[in-house]
């Protein structure tokens, strides 16, 4: 039986002798069992070792494989050639985001993202260490379960059409863990939340196009996340305007 | 090592990718379809105001051909549009009362409920 082949087109990117990534092809054997992943290790251990591109776990916790597959954001390791066979693929990095070398993007301002929203516990107060743990229902935990789930992979970031135009947009994953805090039962930050994502590159710029919650392989949903982000903070400002709080100066913004 | 990223320009046309994408322009695209019915019947009203003579005028001015077709037009991007819109309120309003979760599907037939009984008074009144 002839050994079928697979081709693969990947956007390749050297930045000491390129100026504009290059598409390159690859012939690789069809192996029915092989994600897109095993086809990346097979190209840089048989045919091109200078191939460079992240990947860790294998199995889609992680969020390290994120690419383009046929211009979709997809993890690698979970997206298997069978399902484009007989065809070709077309392999490129994440939309978005700086090519730094072939299949590796820069991806420095999304940390910046999620360090502002502040992803920690804010209680009311302090609690001293002999008090024992917060206690939390199943009920309390069902809340913002769903929100925590993120792998911080960036393929709603590359499918955001509205991140794309507007790079500074806090975007689906950062305002998603916003959320997860605001709504676990043992945190009291909603506030300082609410006044960083009720601005112009906070939810706003969210047109609710909804690819995020597409292509996102947690099922996190955070146009949900986002929706429910725009509520709160346009009934937060209305009540900052109608009842302004003594402790905040004037209630002017 | 040299480090010189690249930064890959979005076209205009980054819409045209996909079919999601194709059809969230369409969504965004109603809203201009209805705007412009909206005025079609603001105008209505003025003329009722005007008297019986410019309303019929009015009313005579919607049964021309370019008219109808106009109105098919803009008919079906209002479907399209609530339909769509509709479809994606479970995501704005995630309910959850205790253990239990709202179904989506309950809420999505809420609204076309409430939307069908909206319209029952409509033609109600109308036909007063």
């Amino acid at each position: 039986m002839p050994d079928e082949q697979f081709e693969i087109d990947i956007l390749r990117y050297r930045p000491e002798t390129e100026n504009e990534p290059v598409m390159q092809t690859y012939t690789i054997p069809y192996v029915r069992d092989w994600s897109v992943l095993d086809a990346l290790n097979h190209i840089k251990d048989n045919l091109d070792g200078t191939l460079s591109y992240r990947w860790s776990c294998k199995m889609a916790v992680c969020g390290s494989c994120g690419m383009m597959v046929n211009g979709e954001p997809k993890l690698s390791c979970n997206t298997f050639l069978r399902d484009y066979h007989p065809g070709k693929i077309t392999v490129e990095p994440l939309a978005h985001f700086p090519i730094e070398r072939d299949l590796i993007i820069n991806m420095d301002s999304f940390m910046e993202k999620l360090e502002k929203i502040k992803p920690y516990l804010i209680p009311t107060e302090e609690k001293p260490l002999a008090d024992g743990e917060h206690l939390q229902s199943p009920d309390e935990l069902m809340k913002y379960k769903q929100y925590s789930m993120c792998i911080n992979c960036l393929l709603c970031y590359s499918a955001c059409p509205e991140f794309g135009l507007e790079p500074d947009f806090l975007g689906p994953a950062a305002l998603s863990l916003a959320l997860r805090y605001n709504l676990d039962s043992r945190d009291n930050g909603q506030d300082q939340r609410t006044r960083i994502a009720n601005t112009d590159k906070g939810v706003w710029p969210c047109m609710f196009v909804g690819s995020c919650s597409e292509v996102c392989p947690k099922h996190v949903n955070p146009a949900s996340a986002i929706q429910q982000t725009k509520i709160t903070s346009t009934i937060e400002w209305y009540k900052n305007v109608l009842m302004p709080r003594g402790s905040e100066a004037g209630g002017n913004d | 090592m040299t480090r010189k990223p690249y930064v890959r320009e979005i076209p205009n046309t980054w819409w045209l990718k996909n079919n999601f994408y194709k059809a969230y322009m369409m969504r965004e695209i109603s809203s201009v379809f209805i705007t412009i019915y909206s005025v079609v019947l603001l105008v209505g009203f003025f003329r009722l105001y005007q008297g019986p003579e410019a309303y019929q005028g009015w009313l005579e001015a919607l049964q021309n051909p370019w008219s109808i077709a106009a109105s098919v037009v803009m008919l079906l991007s209002t479907l399209y549009h609530s339909i769509s819109w509709f479809k994606l309120a479970p995501q704005a309003m995630p309910l959850q009362f205790g253990k239990i979760r709202v179904i989506p599907g309950l809420v999505v037939g809420l609204h076309y409920l409430a939307f069908l009984a909206i319209l029952a008074v409509v033609f109600f009144a109308i036909s007063l």
